[in-house]
């Protein structure tokens, strides 16, 4: 009798211990989850701003190809490998909202940029171009009505 | 001097022009009317060809999976990998539809604006050769192993006469991630490689 309590308790801690791993597992890869949509949208947002993403879609990338091992160990019920590579899917991803944000402000600052030289810059010189033509004809008819 | 009236105000337009043509550069942009992804699928040599058809159980054979973002933002993709064999569920470039077979691995795919991204995918089919009846052979896949992870894999494929194969497609379903929904959705874009699973045809009874 104390020896089948014995494997009845030792059973439903096995089983506890497995359960807990797998739910460790399945928070540890949603987490993972929701940190790379966290973190692609805000790549997004900086190629919006005109950021050049592309260190961005790398870092995205690793992170992804671990959060796929990590599904897939998952799936094959290997929760300790799982909640591993989730876990590292998340580390590949540090600092990564900060970088964006910083690549985001220096597009925003090259656009503005961009905006005073290439657009305000060459329509002011375009005008002046206009003006500077009719005050030159201006002062040449005047020079020549004299002349006559 | 009215002579060159004309011949100096197009001088002066055309250089008011140059001098306005990096904003005009910017203004005048078509905008972009077509929003779709490209997939794609690259043989060993990095080109159309040469695609592995006669597979050996248990040899590596190596493709290339490209995907090229068109959607004028970046975008988040998952590739479903699946195996059928000819009786099993396929996906239908006319309906739009995805398999209904279950992915076994999900490759997970960024690509910015613009951008391309192309994946390497190595895969090694484990599978044996018996008999579906006294008189048909078949071929019982096992597993495959894509990209060094081992992925279980288990159907079977029936000796087809006519066509002299053992008849496998390895394929590769685009599913999108959308932000509003907070899913992924079938992105209706598949690619596919047909396989035949020996190298030895078999003699039928």
């Amino acid at each position: 009798m104390f020896l089948l309590t014995l494997t009845l308790c030792f059973m439903l801690s096995a089983v506890a211990v497995a359960r807990a791993a797998q739910e460790d597992a399945s928070s540890a890869l949603a987490s993972a989850r929701d940190t790379l949509v966290q973190c692609y949208s805000v790549a997004c947002d900086a190629e919006a701003a005109g950021a050049n993403i592309t260190e961005l879609q790398n870092r995205l990338n690793v992170a992804g190809a671990l959060l796929s091992h990590a599904e897939l160990a998952f799936s094959q019920g290997d929760y300790e490998s799982a909640a591993s590579l989730a876990f590292q899917a998340r580390g590949a991803l540090d600092g990564f909202i900060a970088q964006a944000d910083s690549l985001r402000a220096s597009a925003a600052e090259a656009r503005s940029w961009d905006f005073r030289i290439n657009i305000v810059g060459s329509a002011v010189a375009s005008v002046a171009i206009l003006a500077a033509g009719a005050g030159v004809w201006h002062v040449l008819k005047r020079r020549s009505n004299d002349g006559a | 001097m009215q002579q060159y009236k004309a011949g100096f105000f197009v001088v002066t337009a055309i250089l008011a022009l140059f001098a306005a043509s990096p904003a005009l550069q910017r203004l005048l942009v078509m905008p972009q009317t077509e929003f779709f992804t490209e997939l794609w699928l690259l043989g060993a040599e990095h080109r159309a060809e040469g695609y592995p058809y006669n597979v050996t159980s248990g040899e590596t054979y190596t493709v290339y999976l490209g995907i090229a973002n068109h959607l004028g933002s970046c975008g988040y993709y998952v590739v479903q990998v699946k195996f059928r064999n000819s009786t099993e569920s396929a996906p239908n470039s006319f309906n739009r539809t995805c398999s209904t077979l279950p992915s076994l691995y999900n490759l997970t795919v960024f690509v910015a604006d613009k951008a391309m991204v192309e994946v390497p995918v190595t895969f090694t089919l484990n599978y044996s050769l018996g008999m579906y009846n006294e008189s048909l052979p078949q071929v019982t896949l096992t597993g495959i192993r894509l990209n060094g992870l081992m992925l279980k894999a288990e159907t079977l494929s029936v000796w087809n006469a006519e066509k002299s194969e053992f008849y496998g497609s390895l394929f590769f379903e685009l599913w999108i991630y959308n932000s509003t929904t907070a899913r992924f959705q079938y992105h209706e874009r598949y690619v596919s490689l047909r396989l035949n699973l020996t190298a030895e045809s078999p003699a039928p009874a």
